[in-house]
């Protein structure tokens, strides 16, 4: 058996892990639907009045404005996405290169000032930095997913770098240095697949990660600045759950917990797939 | 598995914990402290960050100076229209015939508070001379003033004053000491709003000493002569106590300007003939948050309160004129203050793809354009949604706290009208292809942001497409004003807070000569506009004055430079144990000394609901 | 002693770095502070002097030199706006910041473990499932709605209204 078909049957018996990939599977298809323009295209038109209730017009109700709750919901579902997905692949793989390297060349310069910048990055508090970055680079369009992105690298180039000490000294990599083929594609084509596991898991945790931050950068204006977003209807909704109004609230906030629930348990199931010293028992 | 999770429960449970103990305690002292001293405590939406007054541009910081400092004029308690009264002056300036040599004598016997900066610190007598050294501050670039435009280029040598170094001992021509008690003042040319312009905290007196003895920290220690002297100040609260060196002036209903008929519900007669300030000591609570502000205030915590928006639904029962709920009715009066401002949406006149094009047909559509968008703007839909209703909308740039405003003018610059503006845009050739990118600005904040939601929808409706109006996003208020102000910024909203109740102050908005980074941040400039502004800002109130005023407005109006306006309505509720008429506008902070916390209003239960509009 | 040399040199290194980052993230592209000190209609000379006066023309070397100066020193200056010492405020407001945080991350941390190794103890058991359950809901759950959640339970009359 294969290790990817070990694994699989392994997430497979994972109750638990499944459900989360079902769940993220269908926010997932929403998001396509929603980038295809099959639903969700009038978040942002003012039709209804004032925080009108739940309806077969509005399902979800209105918001102050008269948009409807419902189509913003969804529409955010894509924003969600969108963030995850690129904070995750980019921050994922900027940390392989880094580890990689790191991990290759270890103990010379290279890896001193890999480990230099992460450690200088590592000292400053997250949030603090991420609102620091995203605020000096206000206005420009990928500001946010900058600021994650800088900091998201550096737990995973530790773990690629460990795993690439471990793995320099095996003998295939020996052997294929012995052939005298070039480092980069040594690294590329023997190194970093075999950090596959790892990097998986960090894409997952960085994903979980980026939506949460998006809703703390949205609520404090240094998010999303064109379109809608869960963290933008958390920020508009704490004005309206003082006067009553939960809709706008209550939409926003158990979407983003399903989502995240879905791929914390998703992650955690990876976790266990790929490291059998977890779920030994 | 992972043990970081299980510390990340935990913190949730501890942090609910904490926050539940951490809101409970504190305050339960001031209650109590009443019966020995009367105390009034007041709260405000936001907090000074300085006391020195010339620092004192917005209206936290202004309350404040007016109360430590005196201003030589401040307005009439009740009078409404405001009106001037004399306040360290003996009375209304005297006026040179050719409008130009103001001469002004201040009440004897008025000291500044003791204080260390003061050989022996005992406080010494205020002198003419004290007021000409704190409008010299004005100018000296040290101070980081900000209320320098109120007298630029009017002052003769004050400028010329600031450009040779800002040394304190030459004097300026225009600007003189006669004496102990008299200052005059020569002006280049009239500007008869300079009485107003000596109400305002700008003008307070500061004693020199003190700025020299405390340096940079002068605008926490402030030493002046007005009714209270600080005790406490920091970024939550002020407490101020009663200066008990202050002048002894009768209080006077009749000078005051009380008028029997909207203001007698208020209990303010029994205080005719007593002393101010009455109240011994009053405490100022900072609080931006709305929901933490009103709460404290139904929970007792607070006397006054300007209600947030958010809670007019629950709190008002009817809109026009406002009531209150009865609950509400039997424990505060209300009063529903009309602000003396604007908030309006200017077009950058600068911005050849919305604004003046050297190319005469362009110029004709960009201005068509920029009708379409004014009469495709839903100004009772934006009054509903954000004021509640109860906003004034008016056209054009002469607001209802002006004294100028006219009442019954020509509405169709805010009616809207969808036909007119389709028709407008396709007889000048203008097609969802070819209208050009919007660009709006606004600091990234809730409401804001959802002005400019609102405001896409309305153009959405004569077929702007909306991915053609873009947001233009700023972190903070700071960073907006720089755009804006470097006019980069196509379509910007901003509020104006009159100075002074006369319309020269809003017509100034759009005066060529002030364009950015002065407050004409549309950068309008009409030579029509300008020449009448040059002649009507030298001319005394008159009906002249006014026609004059009433053609800038109208031409403004018909050039389509602004989207404007609407005059936000303050709703504020105060105890019914206390006996005053609180002012947000331009009476502002001079109401403290006139707060009476020590009696009962009479027959406060019966009278239900029905309160007066100021 | 090379080693500690070495070491001294590592740490020396990680603090400019983060000095550099911190200066030019919050100071050199941080909040300016400039259009909120100008007053109503303020000339283009008014706005240079306040850039002067907070030290905005300065060049990047000369301001990342005075920050490190200031951060060396521990003389933070004095407060742009209200001119009191930097120092005084912050001896003013971290006691009481301290006295909000420490009991909470100390209790949090204190459960965490207890709860961490209880879980670990049973592991399997159906307390082990109860407590990772729990604490991944927990960490699916933003700290945003916490904290509305939290302002509706004890100040709204939709909640306890504990403070009414």
């Amino acid at each position: 058996m294969s290790a990817g078909s070990r694994i699989w049957e392994r997430l497979r018996k994972d109750r638990t892990g499944l459900t989360g990939l079902a769940i993220v599977g269908i926010f997932l298809a929403l998001a396509i639907g929603v980038w295809l323009g099959f639903f969700g295209q009038g978040w942002s038109a003012a039709d209804g009045g004032r925080w009108e209730p739940m309806s077969p017009e509005f399902w979800f109700g209105t918001n102050l404005l008269g948009q409807d709750i419902f189509q913003r919901s969804i529409f955010s579902v894509r924003t969600a996405f969108e963030i995850g997905l690129i904070v995750a692949v980019v921050s994922t793989s900027l940390g392989a290169l880094l580890g990689a390297l790191a991990g290759w060349y270890s103990h010379t310069w290279v890896d001193g000032t890999i480990l230099w910048v992460k450690g200088v990055l590592d000292s400053i508090p997250f949030y603090l930095f991420v609102a620091a970055v995203a605020y000096a680079l206000q206005g420009k369009p990928w500001a946010m997913h900058v600021a994650m992105i800088a900091t998201f690298w550096t737990t995973t180039s530790r773990l690629v770098r460990g795993e690439v000490m471990k793995i320099k000294s095996r003998e295939f990599i020996l052997s294929a240095r012995a052939i005298g083929l070039p480092d980069f594609v040594i690294l590329l084509r023997h190194v970093l697949p075999n950090t596959l596991h790892i990097l998986l898991v960090q894409a997952s945790i960085a994903f979980v990660a980026a939506i949460k931050t998006e809703v703390i950068l949205s609520f404090l204006g240094l998010g999303v600045q064109d379109g809608v977003s869960w963290g933008l209807m958390l920020a508009e909704s704490t004005q309206e759950v003082l006067a009553g109004h939960f809709n706008n609230f209550l939409a926003a906030s158990v979407m983003l917990f399903m989502l995240l629930m879905g791929f914390n348990m998703l992650a955690d199931a990876l976790q266990d797939a790929f490291d059998p010293r977890r779920s030994a028992e | 598995m992972n043990p970081r999770r299980y510390r990340l429960a935990g913190i949730w449970l501890t942090l609910a914990a904490a926050l539940t103990l951490a809101s409970c305690d504190e305050r339960q002292e001031s209650r109590a402290q009443r019966a020995d001293f009367s105390i009034y405590r007041h709260s405000m939406d936001g907090a000074p960050s300085s006391l020195d007054p010339a620092q004192a541009s917005h209206l936290y910081a202004n309350f404040l100076a007016v109360n430590l400092y005196d201003t030589l004029y401040r307005y009439k308690y009740l009078a409404r229209p405001y009106q001037l009264a004399p306040n360290l002056a003996d009375d209304l300036p005297r006026v040179s015939a050719d409008g130009l040599i103001y001469t002004i004598r201040i009440k004897p016997g008025v000291y500044f508070i003791d204080d260390p900066a003061f050989p022996d610190g005992k406080g010494r007598a205020v002198r003419a001379a004290d007021f000409v050294y704190s409008l010299k501050r004005q100018f000296d670039p040290d101070t980081k003033a900000q209320g320098t435009w109120l007298w630029q280029g009017r002052i003769v040598g004050l400028d010329e004053w600031k450009e040779n170094g800002s040394d304190y001992d030459e004097d300026v021509p225009g600007l003189k000491a006669l004496d102990d008690r008299t200052v005059q003042i020569q002006l280049i040319s009239p500007f008869p709003q300079l009485t107003h312009t000596l109400a305002q905290g700008f003008s307070a007196i500061v004693p020199r000493e003190a700025v020299d003895f405390y340096g940079p920290e002068f605008a926490i220690h402030p030493v002046g002569s007005g009714p209270y002297k600080l005790q406490l100040f920091n970024s939550a609260s002020a407490v101020l106590v009663r200066n008990t060196g202050f002048r002894k002036e009768p209080f006077s209903l009749e000078a005051e300007g009380f008028t029997p008929e909207s203001q007698s519900r208020f209990g303010l007669e029994p205080l005719e003939g007593r002393m101010p300030p009455f109240t011994d000591r009053i405490e100022i609570e900072f609080i931006a948050e709305d929901a933490a502000r009103w709460n404290a205030f139904i929970a007792g915590e607070l006397d006054f309160i300007k209600v947030p928006v958010s809670q007019f639904d629950q709190v008002l029962a009817s809109r026009e004129p406002p009531t209150l709920t009865p609950a509400l009715a039997a424990k505060y009066y209300l009063g529903a203050n009309l602000e003396s401002g604007f908030v309006h949406t200017d077009f950058n006149m600068d911005d050849q793809r919305i604004g003046y094009h050297p190319d005469p047909d362009q110029d004709a559509r960009n201005k068509a354009l920029r009708c379409a968008i004014t009469k495709a703007f839903d100004w009772p839909k934006r009054n509903e949604i954000f004021y509640y209703g109860i906003g004034q909308v008016f056209p054009g740039i002469i607001p209802p706290a002006a004294a100028e405003f006219q009442k019954d003018q020509d509405a169709s610059a805010v009616t809207r009208d969808l036909d007119g503006a389709r028709d407008l845009l396709s007889k000048f050739g203008w097609n969802a292809g070819n209208l050009p990118i919007l660009e709006y600005g606004f600091p990234s904040h809730v409401t804001e942001r959802q002005m400019f939601e609102q405001f896409r929808s309305f153009m959405s409706d004569i077929g702007y497409p909306e991915d053609k109006i873009r947001s233009l996003t700023y972190a903070t208020y700071g960073d907006y004003a720089r755009a804006f102000l470097n006019r980069e910024v196509m379509l910007a909203t901003t509020g104006w807070t009159m100075d002074y109740p006369d319309a020269q102050n809003t017509v100034q908005l759009f005066f060529g000569p002030n364009s950015s980074p002065g407050s004409n941040s549309a950068n309008y400039d009409n030579e029509e506009f300008n020449r009448l502004y040059r002649a009507s800002s030298t001319m005394q109130p008159s009906p002249m004055r006014t026609a004059m005023y009433r053609n800038m407005n109208r031409i403004v109006i018909d050039d389509c430079a602004t989207i404007s306006g609407i005059s936000r309505t303050l709703i504020l509720l105060w105890d019914r144990d206390l006996a005053m008429l609180p002012d947000r506008s331009f009476v502002g902070g001079f109401f403290f000394r006139f707060v009476d916390s020590g009696k009962a209003g009479p027959a406060a239960a019966e009278d239900s609901g029905r309160e007066a509009t100021q | 002693m090379a080693y500690l040399l070495r070491k001294s040199l590592h740490g020396l290194l990680l603090i400019l770095g983060v000095t550099l980052i911190s200066f030019v993230l919050m100071v050199w592209f941080g909040p300016d502070q400039t259009y909120s000190l100008i007053g109503k209609n303020a000339t283009a000379e008014q706005i240079e002097d306040v850039r002067h006066a907070l030290g905005y023309d300065q060049p990047f070397i000369t301001r990342y030199a005075d920050y490190l100066i200031e951060l060396f020193t521990l003389n933070l200056g004095a407060s742009n706006s209200s001119g009191e010492p930097v120092n005084r405020i912050l001896a003013r407001t971290i006691p009481v910041s301290l006295a909000l945080m420490i009991p909470g991350f100390v209790l949090g941390n204190l459960l965490g473990i207890a709860l961490g190794l209880l879980a670990a103890h049973r592991r399997g058991q159906w307390s082990d499932r109860v407590i990772s359950g729990l604490s991944v809901g927990g960490m699916s759950i933003s700290f945003l709605i916490i904290i509305i959640v939290f302002q509706v339970l004890l100040s709204t009359p939709y909640g306890l209204n504990l403070f009414p």
